[in-house]
Order: C-alpha cells, then sequence, then structure tokens
C-alpha cells in the first residue's frame, strides 16, 4: 500500500474541511474503524516479518501525524467560529491614569521657562524665622511695612513664623553664593488671613533673583515679558508700575494686558535694595541684581479660568482630575 | 486714602480732568483703587504715607508728574497779640523731636467752609464744629496731625512731653480709661497727662462747645515709639498711623501754622507767641548723583541734566551734582532712592525691555526637587491623582500663636488628615480614589525646636476591594516606588497593625488602614529621611546565562500564622542560588481542616554559574524546609 500517498491525499482534503460536519465527514474516511489506513494496519500481522518490520512504523507514523493534524484542525476550525463571536465594538476598558495637581503643572511649565533661561531652582523652608522672612529683607521691627502681610506666627518657638513670600530664599541664597547667578524658587506661603474667592491662609509663589555685574530694571523687564510670553503662548505686553517692597528698590509692580484688553496685576518686582546685598556682604556699587515674585495660584487661575482659590487645596477629584 | 478732586483742584487750579489724573496717578505713582464722584481712593504706599497722604503731598506729586505749576504756600507765624505763651519742655528728645504750642484766646467754634467739609466727608471724617474740623482738615492737608486742649482746664501754665508715669491713666475721648506704664509717651501739664501722644486725646482738657481758650501743639513723635504703644493700648488712630511711617519733623510747623490762619479766618480770636520746642533740627542730606550708576542700574540711556530735571520736579534742591531730598521726604536714604524717583516720573513705559547678559553656568535643580518629582511621575501613571491641602491641623505639635480658627491651630504634623478627608468627600462622587499629595508637616524635635518635614502621602480607597487589597496594593506601590528609586534594603515590619517601613534600620514611612468606613489605606513617606537612600542611576547587572527552576510548594499552617510569618521564616536560611520566593495564593475554604490555611509559595533557583538540575533545586527546596521548621509549624500539603 502507499502510505505515503494516502497521507498526502489526507491532509489535502483536511486543508479543504471548512466545519466541523466536513471534519467529521474526514476523520470517518481517513481514521475511523473502517477507514484505509486503519483497515491496512490490521492486516499488517498478516505480513511477512521482514515486510512488517518496515511498513508497521511508517503506518503508525502516519496515523499519529494525522491524529495530530486533525487536532490542530479542529482547534483551527473551533477557533474561527470564535473569532466571529469576537466583539470588536466592545466599550474600551480605560487604564486608571492619575492626574498632576494643577499647581504643579503650572509650577513645571515656570520652571522649565526659567530653566530653559538658565536659572536654577531652589526651594526653602515654609518654617522660616524672622530673621530671613523680615530683618535681612530689610522688614525693620515695629514699622508698618510688616503690617502689609498678616503674619502666622508659631508659638512654641519664639520668632518662628511661617514664611509670607518665598522672598526669605533670596537671602538664603546670597548667604552661600557669589554672584553671578540666576535662580527661581517655587513654594508655598502663608498669610492670616480669612479665606475667601481668592485669598487663601496657604498658597503658592514663585521668586526669581538675578544677580551679578550690570543688571539693570530693563534686564527684569527682558526677563519677564520672555517669561509671560512663553507661559501664556503670546505676544504679551508687559506694563511696569511704581511700587514698594522694603527689599527692592526701585519696586514695580508687573501688569500684563489680558486679551481682553485689560491690565492685570501678576507679579511685583525691582531691584535689589542695597542694604539686602549689603546684609550678605556684597558690594551694591559692583553688584546689582533684579529679584520678583508671583502668585503660581493667580498664574494657574489666569491659565485655566479658575475663579475660585480655595478649589487648589479642596481635594476634590472632580475639580483635580480636570487637569 | 480719598482724596476730593475739587480740594486738590484748589491747590493746582490748571488739573486735569479727574479721569487723566487718575491714570497718571496709576502709571508713576500710586494705585487707583477707585475714581468716581470727585473722589479719587489713592492706595498710598507704606514709604509714601510719611509725605503723600495728604492733599500738599498729592499736590506736590501730581505737579510734578503733569509738569504743571504748584508752590507751597509760604506760611508765616501770625503776629502775637496777647502776652501769654506756653513754651513746651521735651523730656525725651529722641522719642519727641519737636513740640510746638500756641495759645489762642476768646475764639468761637465758627462754622466750617462748605470747601472743607467737602474735603472732610471724601476722607471719611463727619463734620463737627469749625475748630474741630480744622484741626483734622490740616492733618489731611499738611500730613500733620494736630491737638488742641482747652486752655482753661489745664493747670501750671505748662506742656510737657515726657514718658507715663507707671499706672497713670488717661481717659482718651471716647471715655475708655487707660492705663499706662513709662512706655508710652504723653503731653502733660502740671497735674498729669493730658493725652497719649501721636495717639488719642484725653478728656482732661477736651475741647467741648464752650471752649474760650486753647492751647494748640503739634508734635513729632518717634514712629517705632507710636507703632509699637498704639498696637499695645490697642488703639489705631489716624494720627499714630500717621507718626507710625516717621513723618518729617518740619510739617509740625507747617500743621500749626496752616490751623492757625484757618482758625483766625473761621473762629476769630487772638493767637500768642507760637513757641516751637525743637533740641535738634533734622536736616536733609545732600547726595551726589552719578548718572552713569543709574542708566546702569536702569538700562535707561538718560543725560544728567534730563534726570537732575525730574529731581527738580519732585522739590530736590539741586546744586551742581548734589541733591538734596524735599525735607518731607523722610523715605529718601539711598541712591537707589533717587533713581526710582527719576524713573517712576520718567515713566517705565520708556524702558526696554532687555534680555540680561548672562554668564552661563549649569542650571541646577536640587536633590529634593528632583526626589519630589520623580515621585509625581510614578505616582500619576500609577493611577494616583495629585491633591494639595492646607497646613494646619486642629491637633500636631507645633502651634500657632494667632491663629484664626481652632481648626487650623496647629501646623500638620502628618497628611493623613488631608487624604482621610479627601477619600470621605471623594468616594461620595466616585467608586474609588486614588490620591497622592506631596508637602511639609511639623513637629518638635527632642530639643523642643520645631522641624518641618518633607512627607509624600499615597491613600487608596474603593467601595469594590475586598478587605487586605487596597492595602496590598499601596505596599505594592510603595515597594515599585522604592525598586525605582533604587532605595535597597527596605524592611516591613508589623507594628500595631501598621507597617512600619525601614531603610538601613530608619524608618522612612509606614502604611496603615484608614478608619474612614470604607476598605482603604494609606502610605506615608518621609522624603527627607528617604533622600540619602536615594540612588535612581541603575546599576547594570548581567542578564542570567542559566535558566531558572520553579517550585511551588502549599503550607498548611494555623489560620492566626500570617503571611509575613511564613515568608520570614521561608527567607530565614536560605542558600545561595536562591533568587526569589513570590507569594502566590491564600486557601482557607473547603477541605481544609479546622483552624487552617494553606499559602502557596513559589521559589526560584537560578545559578550564575550553572544549570541547575532538579535534584539540586529539590535538595536546596528541603533544605529551606528544615530550615523553616525552627521557626514555623506547618505542613506540607
Amino acid at each position: 500500500m502507499d502510505i505515503a500517498g494516502l497521507e498526502r491525499e489526507a491532509l489535502d482534503a483536511l486543508e479543504k474541511t471548512k466545519d466541523i460536519a466536513a471534519l467529521d465527514a474526514w476523520h470517518a474516511t481517513y481514521l475511523g474503524r473502517k477507514s484505509r489506513l486503519n483497515v491496512f494496519m490490521r492486516s499488517i500481522g498478516e505480513l511477512p516479518l521482514a515486510e512488517k518490520k518496515t511498513v508497521a512504523p511508517a503506518a503508525q507514523a502516519t496515523k499519529r501525524l494525522l491524529e495530530e493534524a486533525y487536532a490542530r484542525r479542529e482547534k483551527y476550525i473551533a477557533g474561527s467560529n470564535e473569532a466571529a463571536a469576537f466583539d470588536v465594538t466592545m466599550p474600551a476598558i480605560r487604564p486608571v491614569y492619575g492626574r498632576l495637581h494643577p499647581l504643579t503643572l503650572v509650577e513645571r511649565s515656570i520652571r522649565t521657562i526659567f530653566s530653559s533661561m538658565n536659572f536654577s531652582v531652589v526651594e526653602g523652608p515654609e518654617l522660616e524665622t524672622e530673621k530671613y522672612n523680615f530683618d535681612s529683607l530689610n522688614i525693620p521691627k515695629n514699622h508698618p511695612a510688616r503690617d502689609m502681610q498678616d503674619t502666622l506666627w508659631v508659638s512654641t518657638d519664639k520668632g518662628t513664623l511661617m514664611r509670607t513670600h518665598t522672598s526669605p530664599m533670596q537671602v538664603r541664597h546670597m548667604e552661600k553664593h557669589l554672584p553671578p547667578f540666576q535662580i527661581i524658587v517655587p513654594g508655598r506661603v502663608f498669610r492670616n488671613e480669612a479665606t475667601d474667592a481668592s485669598h487663601e491662609i496657604n498658597f503658592y509663589q514663585f521668586e526669581g533673583l538675578m544677580v551679578g555685574e550690570g543688571i539693570s530694571l530693563a534686564n527684569l523687564k527682558g526677563v519677564i515679558t520672555g517669561f509671560c510670553e512663553r507661559f501664556f503662548e503670546r505676544a504679551v505686553d508687559v506694563r511696569f508700575r511704581p511700587s514698594y517692597f522694603p527689599f527692592t528698590e526701585p519696586s514695580v509692580e508687573i501688569d500684563i494686558r489680558m486679551e481682553n484688553g485689560k491690565w492685570l496685576e501678576v507679579m511685583g518686582g525691582g531691584m535689589v535694595h542695597p542694604a539686602v546685598l549689603e546684609g550678605v556682604g556684597y558690594d551694591p556699587a559692583k553688584i546689582s541684581g533684579f529679584a520678583f515674585g508671583g502668585g503660581l495660584d493667580r498664574f494657574a487661575m489666569i491659565k485655566y479660568g479658575i475663579t475660585d482659590i480655595r478649589l487648589f487645596y479642596g481635594a476634590d477629584l472632580r475639580f483635580n482630575n480636570q487637569f | 486714602m480719598k482724596f476730593n478732586y475739587k480740594t486738590l483742584e484748589r491747590l493746582i487750579p490748571e488739573l486735569p480732568a479727574i479721569e487723566i489724573v487718575a491714570e497718571k496717578i496709576t502709571a508713576h505713582l500710586f494705585e487707583i483703587e477707585s475714581c468716581e464722584n470727585d473722589v479719587l481712593d489713592v492706595k498710598i504706599l507704606p514709604n509714601r504715607y510719611s509725605d503723600a497722604a495728604c492733599y500738599r503731598g498729592l499736590a506736590r506729586e501730581v505737579s510734578a508728574i503733569c509738569k504743571l505749576p504748584y508752590k507751597e504756600p509760604k506760611l508765616v507765624a501770625p503776629k502775637a497779640t496777647h502776652k501769654n505763651k506756653i513754651q513746651p519742655a521735651i523730656e525725651v528728645p529722641n522719642l519727641c523731636r519737636r513740640l510746638i504750642a500756641c495759645r489762642v484766646e476768646g475764639i468761637s467754634l465758627g462754622s466750617t467752609p462748605v470747601w472743607m467739609k467737602e474735603a472732610l466727608e471724601a476722607y471719611g471724617i463727619r463734620s463737627i464744629n469749625g475748630l474741630v474740623d480744622i484741626t483734622n482738615y490740616v492733618t489731611i492737608e499738611t500730613g500733620q496731625p494736630l491737638h488742641a486742649f482747652d486752655a482753661d482746664k489745664m493747670e501750671g501754665n505748662e506742656l510737657v512731653a515726657r514718658q507715663a508715669h507707671e499706672g497713670e491713666i488717661v481717659t482718651t475721648l471716647d471715655g475708655k480709661e487707660l492705663k499706662l506704664n513709662p512706655s508710652a509717651l504723653v503731653l502733660s501739664d502740671a497735674r498729669n497727662a493730658l493725652d497719649i501722644a501721636g495717639i488719642k486725646g484725653g478728656t482732661r482738657a477736651e475741647i467741648t462747645t464752650k471752649i474760650k481758650n486753647i492751647v494748640l501743639t503739634a508734635g513729632n513723635f518717634d514712629g517705632t515709639l507710636i507703632y509699637k504703644t498704639s498696637k499695645r493700648v490697642g488703639i489705631t488712630t489716624d494720627a499714630s498711623i500717621r507718626f507710625s511711617h516717621n513723618i518729617s519733623p518740619a510739617l509740625a510747623e507747617r500743621g500749626i501754622l496752616r490751623a492757625l490762619e484757618l482758625i483766625a479766618e473761621i473762629c476769630g480770636g487772638k493767637a500768642g507767641a507760637v513757641c516751637d520746642t525743637y533740641p535738634k533740627p533734622v536736616k536733609p542730606v545732600a547726595m551726589t548723583f552719578d548718572s552713569k550708576r543709574f542708566n546702569a542700574l536702569t538700562g535707561f540711556t538718560f543725560t544728567e541734566a534730563d534726570c537732575l530735571a525730574n529731581l527738580k520736579r519732585l522739590g530736590f534742591l539741586v546744586v551742581g551734582k548734589k541733591v538734596t531730598p524735599p525735607v518731607e521726604r523722610t523715605d529718601i536714604t539711598h541712591f537707589e532712592d533717587i533713581v526710582e524717583e527719576i524713573t517712576r516720573l520718567q515713566g517705565y513705559a520708556d524702558l526696554l525691555a532687555t534680555p540680561p547678559r548672562i554668564t552661563v553656568t549649569a542650571a541646577a535643580t536640587q536633590p529634593m526637587r528632583r526626589l519630589k518629582d520623580s515621585l509625581q511621575d510614578m505616582l500619576v501613571p500609577l493611577g494616583f491623582t495629585e491633591i494639595l491641602t492646607r497646613s494646619f491641623s486642629a491637633e500636631g505639635e507645633v502651634a500657632l500663636e494667632n491663629s484664626l480658627t481652632s481648626e487650623q491651630a496647629f501646623l500638620r504634623p502628618s497628611l493623613m488628615e488631608g487624604a482621610e478627608n479627601a477619600i470621605t468627600l471623594n468616594l461620595k462622587s466616585f467608586e474609588a480614589a486614588a490620591l497622592f499629595e506631596i508637602g511639609s508637616a511639623f513637629h518638635k524635635k527632642t530639643n523642643h525646636e520645631p522641624a518641618e518635614e518633607v512627607l509624600c502621602g499615597i491613600a487608596l480607597a474603593s467601595k469594590g476591594m475586598k478587605d487586605e487589597e487596597a492595602f496590598r496594593a499601596v505596599r505594592g506601590i510603595v515597594e515599585t516606588i522604592f525598586t525605582r528609586l533604587g532605595v535597597g534594603d527596605a524592611l516591613f515590619a508589623e507594628e500595631n497593625k501598621t507597617l512600619v517601613i525601614a531603610v538601613k534600620g530608619e524608618v522612612v514611612g509606614k502604611i496603615i488602614r484608614l478608619e474612614i468606613g470604607h476598605v482603604s489605606a494609606y502610605a506615608e513617606l518621609s522624603l527627607t529621611k528617604l533622600l540619602p537612600h536615594v540612588s535612581p542611576l541603575p546599576h547594570y547587572t548581567p542578564i542570567p546565562k542559566y535558566p531558572s527552576i520553579v517550585r511551588d510548594v502549599s503550607f498548611m499552617v494555623a489560620k492566626n500564622v500570617k503571611i509575613g510569618t511564613i515568608m520570614d521564616a521561608a527567607w530565614h536560611d536560605v542558600p545561595k542560588d536562591l533568587t526569589d520566593i513570590r507569594f502566590i495564593s491564600l486557601y482557607e475554604g473547603k477541605g481544609m481542616p479546622e483552624g487552617k490555611k494553606s499559602a502557596t509559595l513559589r521559589f526560584i533557583f537560578q545559578s550564575n554559574d550553572r544549570t541547575l538540575t532538579d535534584a539540586e533545586a529539590d535538595s536546596f527546596l528541603s533544605y529551606i524546609m528544615d530550615a523553616m521548621k525552627e521557626k514555623l509549624l506547618f505542613e506540607i500539603r
């Protein structure tokens, strides 16, 4: 018998089966009790010994091969039925992905812009001393200038307070570094105020400081204009107005023109006061610098159209998840 | 401060329309809070309160800004028309720098002219009578507070500025009895204190409708003294605010002479000699103007003449390069103050935005900031949303001295309270909440000093989770974070239902279950303590060359035995080719003998110098089993 021929024929036929019924019929034909292969195998015993030795293993190998092919085909046909049932229009299962806080997003974008202008990022303590928060910034004791910021004092330790601005880091940094340098200081600050839609007991500021030889007020305008244009992603008019901060002289308020044409105050700044420079051992005749500070919350509110500052600290995911 | 436009117009007749004035003031001087019905509400900056919080001060500024003529009136002392004079005495010249007094006899209260009423009303002062209105008006016109006493109630023809006696009592005009001590300054006659100097008048020599003779006074007091006394006695008045800002002693003379002029007009009477006690007259200091330095600081390119012309308009005395500020400008002490005068008068609109020329050194970010950044960047993709909560709590270790509410009386000792509140809030709207916060918390050091610590709180709660699931998930987050940060050798040990996390013997955090009525867990890591252990730079180890062999073993133990105990026992003594032991499953259901449970662990063996045989793996496993028997009672299932 031509076992190899039978094998080829069976495999060709198997290839053509498209459903279970056809497959069953194929099985009866090629592997059933009355199939040619089984009939032949039952007759092997009657063959001479020498012939039996070569034919028997070949027949058995063919049988095994066909059985395996059958099993594969069965799986394939079953699988194609499954494929028909596979519904690609089922709704998505979305992975859970968290969100960064909007203030973090804004802080990062501010840091990125200033980093690109070669500013280093430094942070300072929230729990501050009177010395750094006021004295070293030319804000004397028993002077109404201190009343500009309602201070939260820590009762367990005299002279300790929650910093009212990020400006103490100006002095902390200058004490340990020699100019030229430029830094940006983001961080949480505190005011002892009742909270409402535009006031928070804690909020975020970012402070900038550039110190070196020949730094001017025009440079402050240059840096701020460059920053605002990148932050708001449009051309921005920047306006300086006279102001007063004990640690800068001259001092300015910094306004930007909003898209509705109105001016909005976004930062304060000025040239670092000579008393502050002298306090850290710099010579104001040689070294000058500018400093500025803005409210992160304010920038986030402008950027995202948020109208109530308290939302930032409410931890309501219906808010936080929007960013 | 609210200014009446018409009053200002009396001082500068060519004054432009109110809107233009408001615009000019905004660009060159102060912020305008509002501008309506002839009233300009001007936000006087603290450094200019000493000279510009009055009509004359504002007029000087507006005339300089608008380039309009304005002349400070020349005031002359009236001719003494009677011989009764009162020469003030000053006991403490460092606290009372100047005191001027004049006795005016035979006056009537007079009636207040309309223009004066308008000025007072705009400012927010009710008109009372001619005399009182004059003292108030002169204050807002010249910036000098004045006080008039009833001369007939004074004793001994004496007026002394001295420290209060211990326990000395002054009854203020609003009827409060104040007990003073020597830190307060008073004006006194021969008997006792008449007022609290610079702050509030007393009833002793109060002006009443029966007034005939007065002693009009104008003083100058140390700003710090007035600021402190005002805070201590709890009385803040228009006068105390003005004195706190350190007004110039020159104003005292302008004030009293202007008042005498108006009294003669409105109240009549005869003025005596104006007696001025001024031990150390203050002289403004001349400074040398340096236009090169001016241009370097500002970035303007002005000529010296341009700069000096600006200063002249502001009333500076300019002689060559020497410039002397007007006497009332006590705020000008540094060259930079003069720089500001010129720039603001010139206007910042002309200042060109100019990029700085900087020396480039590599910008850096502090390690703590980088750690915070990497935590944020890891937690967000793991499904956690960042929150920020307030830094205060109802309880804690570090108390605040002046908190507004009892819920915020302390600095937060942990971020947990914020996380709990956030979970409770959000489970009202969501089935689950995964949150984290990075922020500072505060506690007391052993020496009682308050200390700040940067923490990261990670909270997970879900209505759909089974018990322990949230806890295991949060622990998984922590372990993943540690792996990514390169924090090795972290130990998790149970302590009173809390899992305490230690790295190299130091506790860096904990994981606990939140008691909020939902399946939840909270991990808190101290970033301050973790920072030294962080080494996010990965170190390459060769990829294993030989296959691993895995053996799963189910341990039947008593139900109260914790998985951690089984794991610890398994790790207790292991051969070097054991690479990991993993928890696979826990079974407590059907088919288990009473009081038993079964935990399946997977042991993974791998050698880096050869392919292990099954026999070797089996012998390693039986070695581990034997070691486990010393630690744990179990049966293999």
